[in-house]
C-alpha cells in the first residue's frame, strides 16, 4: 500500500475488508447448515419439494452418463420411483439408465415447460421425459402469464439463460451458501408470503440423486374420499366448464413442441386413480372417461405416445393410500410399468425414438 | 438493464475498467457508446428518439446563439421546446387527452371517432426530455455558452447513471465534467461506494420487499380493515421514497466511479417538517426544474400573494402531470400546491406561521414533522392508488377506524427503522456521504452490514424502479 495516497488506501479497506468479513460470514453460515440436521431448504422453488430437486439435479449434472428419463407432475408422480424405475430396466437389459424424477406438489403443465426449457434443459438435457396426468391437474393449470410472473421471481430461472449474467448468477448461487438461501434468512425477518410446510421440507431435504423422496405410505384400505379429497367435490362441480376453458391440453401440446425442440420424446402418462377418485367428479365414471380420452387426444395432437398403464386409468384399489396416491405396492407397480413402456419403445439408449410430428402424418 | 440485475453488475464492471483505461479524450466516446447500449438494452428503437431530441436541442442551441435578433431567438426557443414537448407529449400524453377529450364531448352529446394508440411510453422521456429543454432555454437565457462538440452534448443528454430516472442534471453542472473529465478521485469513488451501497439497500432491500405487500393492499382496497389500509398506505411512502432515492443515490454513486459528480436528489424527505421543507428535501432536481423554468418564469411570487398561490398550484398540478398521464397524479400535484399556499398564507400570519414553515429547533421540528409527513402519506395514496375514486375508497376504509389498533405491524417497525438509520445522519449532518465522517472500523461495519443485507434480504428479483414509469 506504500505509494497509494491516503483515500485510495482507505478505498481499498472500504471494498476489501466488508467482503473479506462477508466471505467469513458466508464460511461461518455454512458450517452452521452443516451442524444443523433440520435446517430449512433454500427457497429456490415455489414448493420446497422443488427446492431439494433442484439441488439435487444440479449436482447430478456432474454425472458423465446422460439423463435418460425425466419424471414430471404433480403430487402423484412423486410416487414413481426413479430408483425402481432403474432396477427395473437394470434387471431385464442389464443396462443401467441415469434417471430423475423432478415431480413436486402443485407443479403446472405450463410451470414444468417452463422449468423443462428453462432450468432443466441448459443444466442436463433429459431424452425422455414422462409426464403423469389425472384429472386434478384441471384445477392447477396456471395460465402462461401467471408462470411467467412466478418465474421472474424465482432467482433459478434466469440463472441457465448462458449469458455473462446468467453465468455470473450461477456462479455466485454454487459459492455463496448465504445467497442461496436468501430466501430463508428473509423471510425470518419478514413475514413470508408463502411459508415453508415441514412437511414438503423434509422430503425436499431427502430428495436423493435421483430425484426420489422418501413417501410414507399408510398401509390402510381405502374406503373413501378423506376430509381434504371432499374439498375436491365443490371444486370439480363445474366439471363441464372446467373442460371447456381448461388450458390444460393447449399446455400438452406446448410441452410436446418445446420437448421436440430439443430433440426430447415426450411421454404423457394417464396416473391411474382409485375407484373413490370418481366420487370428486360430478358424473363420476363419464366425466373421468371424458377426461381420459382428452388427454389421450392432446397426445396424439402432439404425435407423443400416450401411456395408460391401468385400464381406462381406473387402478388396483389395493395399490393406493388414498384417491390419487399410490402406497408402496402401487409405487412399485407404477414405476415397472414405466420401465416397460420405455423399453417396449424403445425409448432408452443412445437413440431413442423420435416420434413423428402430427405435420407429419402422426 | 436494471441497476440491480447482474447484467449490469457486469455492464458497469467492463464501462469502468474500460473508461480509466483509455486516455482522457477517448472517455467521452466511451460513455456514450455505453450510454447508448445501456438505452438500447430495454428498446433500441427508442434510440431513435433519444437522438432526436439531442440533435433538435444541439441545433437549436447553436441557432439561438447565433443571431441577437429577440424574435428570431425566441422562434429557435419556440421550435424546440414544440419538438421537445411534442415528442413527450405525444407519447406520454396523447392517450390522456383523446380519452379525455372524447368523454367530454360525450357528455356534450357529440359523438367522435377519436381513437387511442397502442404507445409504449419510452423509457427516462420525462427525465431526458427536461433536461434537454433546460439547455435551449438557458442558452435563450444567455445563461450558457451552446455546445460545440456533439458527442459531449450527446453525452449530457444520455449519460447512463442517471438517464432512466434522473437527477435531471443542468447543462452548467454536467457538461463541463463531460468535456473536461477529471482525473480518477478517490475520495469520489469513496463517496460513490457508500451512496450506491446505501442506494442497493433502499431499493432491493427495503422498497422490494415492501413491494407486494403494499400491491396487495392496493389492488384490493375493499378487502382489507383500517389498519391494513393505514399500512399500506405508510408503506407505499416508504416504498416509493426508497426507490425513487435508492436509484438516486445509485447513479451518483456509479457517476461518482466515473469521475461525474450528478446533484443530490433527496435530502432526508421524510423527516421534512413542513410541506415547503418536503419539496427542498425531495425530487430537488426535479423542484429546481420546476421552480426556475415554470415557477419563476409565472411570476414566483413577485406579483401579489394570490398571484403565487395561482402560480404554486400551476406548478404543482403540471408537476404532478409530469408524472403521467393520469388524472391521480394531478390530484398529488393539486393537494401539494393546495398544502404550499396554505403554508405561505399562514406563514404570512405570523410566528406559528414561522415555525410551521421553518421549525428553528429540533423539538419544533419533530412537532412540525408528524402532521407534515400525515399529508405527504396522505397525497401518496392518491398517487399509488389505480384511481382518484380508489385513494378515497382507501382513505374511506381508513376513517372507518376497524382494525386501526394493529397497524403498528413489525413491517413498520423494520421499515421505518431502517430508513432512520440512513436518513438520520444524514439529516443531521446534511452530508449526502455521511459515512465518510464515521471512524474507519465503524465505517467498515457499516458496509459489512450493508452488503450483508443486500445479499440475505433483498426482495423479488429484478424489480424494475418505480419511476421508469414515469
Amino acid at each position: 500500500m506504500r505509494g497509494l495516497s491516503h483515500d485510495v488506501r482507505l478505498l481499498i479497506v472500504e471494498i476489501a475488508i466488508p467482503l473479506l468479513l462477508l466471505c467469513m460470514a458466508d464460511v461461518a453460515f455454512r458450517h452452521l447448515l452443516a451442524r444443523w440436521p433440520t435446517a430449512p431448504l433454500p427457497a429456490l422453488m415455489p414448493y420446497p419439494v422443488a427446492s431439494g430437486k433442484y439441488l439435487a439435479y444440479r449436482r447430478l449434472a456432474a454425472d458423465d452418463a446422460p439423463l435418460e428419463v425425466l419424471l414430471m407432475g404433480m403430487s402423484q408422480m412423486l410416487r414413481a420411483n426413479m430408483g425402481l424405475v432403474r432396477q427395473t430396466v437394470a434387471r431385464e437389459t442389464g443396462r443401467s439408465v441415469l434417471g430423475f424424477n423432478f415431480a413436486a406438489p402443485l407443479q403446472s403443465v405450463e410451470f414444468n415447460r417452463r422449468l423443462l426449457e428453462d432450468v432443466l434443459i441448459p443444466i442436463k438435457p433429459p431424452r425422455v421425459v414422462v409426464h403423469g396426468f389425472l384429472p386434478k391437474n384441471l384445477l392447477y393449470e396456471d395460465r402462461p402469464d401467471q408462470v411467467e410472473r412466478m418465474t421472474r421471481s424465482l432467482p433459478v430461472f434466469a440463472m441457465h439463460s448462458g449469458t455473462p449474467a446468467a453465468h455470473l448468477q450461477d456462479f455466485l448461487f454454487g459459492a455463496s451458501e448465504l445467497l442461496k438461501y436468501r430466501e430463508v434468512i428473509r423471510d425470518t425477518f419478514v413475514p413470508a408470503q408463502h411459508p415453508q410446510i415441514a412437511m414438503w421440507v423434509n422430503l425436499g431435504r431427502r430428495s436423493d440423486r435421483y430425484g426420489d423422496v422418501p413417501m410414507s405410505a399408510p398401509a390402510r384400505p381405502v374406503v373413501g374420499l378423506n376430509s381434504q379429497e371432499q374439498l375436491f367435490v365443490e371444486q370439480f362441480s363445474e366439471f363441464d366448464d372446467l373442460m371447456a376453458r381448461t388450458q390444460l391440453f393447449d399446455h400438452i401440446g406446448s410441452l410436446a413442441r418445446t420437448c421436440r425442440a430439443h430433440g426430447i420424446q415426450l411421454v404423457v402418462l394417464n396416473n391411474a386413480v382409485h375407484p373413490v377418485a370418481l366420487q370428486e367428479l360430478p358424473h363420476g365414471r363419464d366425466d373421468y372417461a371424458r377426461f381420459v380420452t382428452a388427454l389421450h387426444a392432446a397426445a396424439d395432437a402432439a404425435g407423443v405416445p400416450f401411456l395408460d398403464p391401468a385400464p381406462g386409468g381406473i387402478g388396483d384399489p389395493d395399490l393406493f393410500q388414498d384417491s390419487v396416491h399410490h402406497n408402496a405396492a402401487g409405487t412399485r407397480w407404477l414405476s415397472e410399468q414405466i420401465a416397460h413402456f420405455l423399453l417396449e419403445r424403445g425409448l432408452l439408449g443412445e437413440q431413442p425414438t423420435i416420434w413423428p410430428t402430427p405435420a407429419q402424418g402422426a | 438493464m436494471l441497476f440491480n440485475s447482474y447484467e449490469f453488475v457486469i455492464f458497469f464492471a467492463v464501462v469502468l475498467a474500460l473508461y480509466w483505461s483509455l486516455p482522457a479524450r477517448w472517455r467521452i466516446y466511451l460513455l456514450l457508446a455505453a450510454s447508448y447500449v445501456f438505452y438500447a438494452s430495454w428498446d433500441y428503437r427508442f434510440l431513435s428518439l433519444i437522438l432526436l431530441s439531442t440533435v433538435i436541442d444541439f441545433a437549436s442551441g447553436l441557432a439561438i446563439h447565433s443571431t441577437a435578433d429577440p424574435r428570431r431567438r425566441r422562434l429557435f426557443l419556440i421550435l424546440s421546446m414544440s419538438a421537445d414537448l411534442g415528442i413527450l407529449g405525444f407519447f406520454k400524453y396523447y392517450n390522456f387527452f383523446v380519452a379525455n377529450l372524447r368523454e367530454l364531448l360525450t357528455h356534450l352529446g357529440v359523438t367522435t371517432h377519436l381513437g387511442t394508440l397502442d404507445l409504449i411510453l419510452p423509457l427516462g422521456i420525462s427525465f431526458y426530455t427536461f433536461q434537454a429543454m433546460s439547455y435551449t432555454i438557458d442558452v435563450y437565457r444567455r445563461a450558457a455558452e451552446p455546445s460545440r462538440d456533439f458527442v459531449t452534448f450527446a453525452t449530457f443528454v444520455a449519460f447512463f447513471p442517471h438517464l432512466i430516472a434522473g437527477p435531471i442534471m443542468r447543462y452548467e453542472h454536467l457538461y463541463p465534467q463531460l468535456k473536461n473529465p477529471a482525473p480518477a478521485n478517490p475520495l469520489w469513488m469513496r463517496m460513490g461506494l457508500f451512496l450506491a451501497l446505501q442506494g442497493y439497500v433502499k431499493k432491493v432491500v427495503i422498497s422490494d420487499n415492501i413491494a407486494p405487500v403494499v400491491d396487495q393492499v392496493f389492488n384490493n382496497i375493499g378487502g382489507h380493515n383500517a389498519g391494513r389500509l393505514l399500512e399500506a398506505a405508510l408503506l407505499f411512502t416508504a416504498q416509493i421514497y426508497c426507490d425513487f432515492s435508492g436509484y438516486s443515490d445509485i447513479a451518483r454513486g456509479i457517476a461518482y466511479f466515473l469521475g461525474v459528480e450528478l446533484v443530490p436528489n433527496f435530502r432526508a424527505p421524510l423527516l421534512a417538517a413542513s410541506i415547503t421543507d418536503f419539496w427542498r428535501r425531495w425530487h430537488i432536481s426535479l423542484s429546481q426544474w420546476l421552480r426556475d423554468y415554470l415557477y419563476i418564469p409565472l411570476g414566483g411570487n413577485r406579483r401579489g400573494p394570490r398571484r403565487t398561490y395561482v402560480n404554486l398550484m400551476t406548478t404543482m398540478l403540471l408537476g404532478g402531470l409530469w408524472h403521467g398521464a393520469d388524472w391521480k397524479f394531478v390530484a398529488w400535484g393539486g393537494l401539494h400546491g393546495m398544502l404550499l399556499a396554505l403554508e405561505r398564507r399562514f406563514r404570512r400570519a405570523g410566528a406559528i406561521g414561522l415555525a410551521l414553515s421553518a421549525p428553528s429547533n429540533l423539538a419544533a421540528h419533530l412537532a412540525w414533522m408528524l402532521p407534515t409527513q400525515a399529508m405527504v402519506v396522505l397525497a401518496f395514496v392518491f398517487f399509488r392508488a389505480a384511481s382518484i375514486g380508489d385513494g378515497w375508497r382507501l382513505l374511506a376504509g381508513v376513517a372507518s377506524g376497524a382494525g386501526l389498533s394493529n397497524v403498528l405491524t413489525l413491517r413498520l417497525a423494520y421499515t421505518f427503522g431502517a430508513i432512520a438509520l440512513l436518513d438520520v445522519p444524514l439529516f443531521l449532518t446534511d452530508q449526502q456521504a455521511w459515512a465518510l465522517r464515521l471512524p474507519l472500523p465503524a465505517r467498515v461495519a457499516l458496509y459489512t452490514l450493508l452488503l450483508l443485507a443486500i445479499i440475505t434480504l433483498s426482495g423479488q428479483q429484478n424489480q424494475a424502479f418505480i419511476y421508469f414509469a414515469f
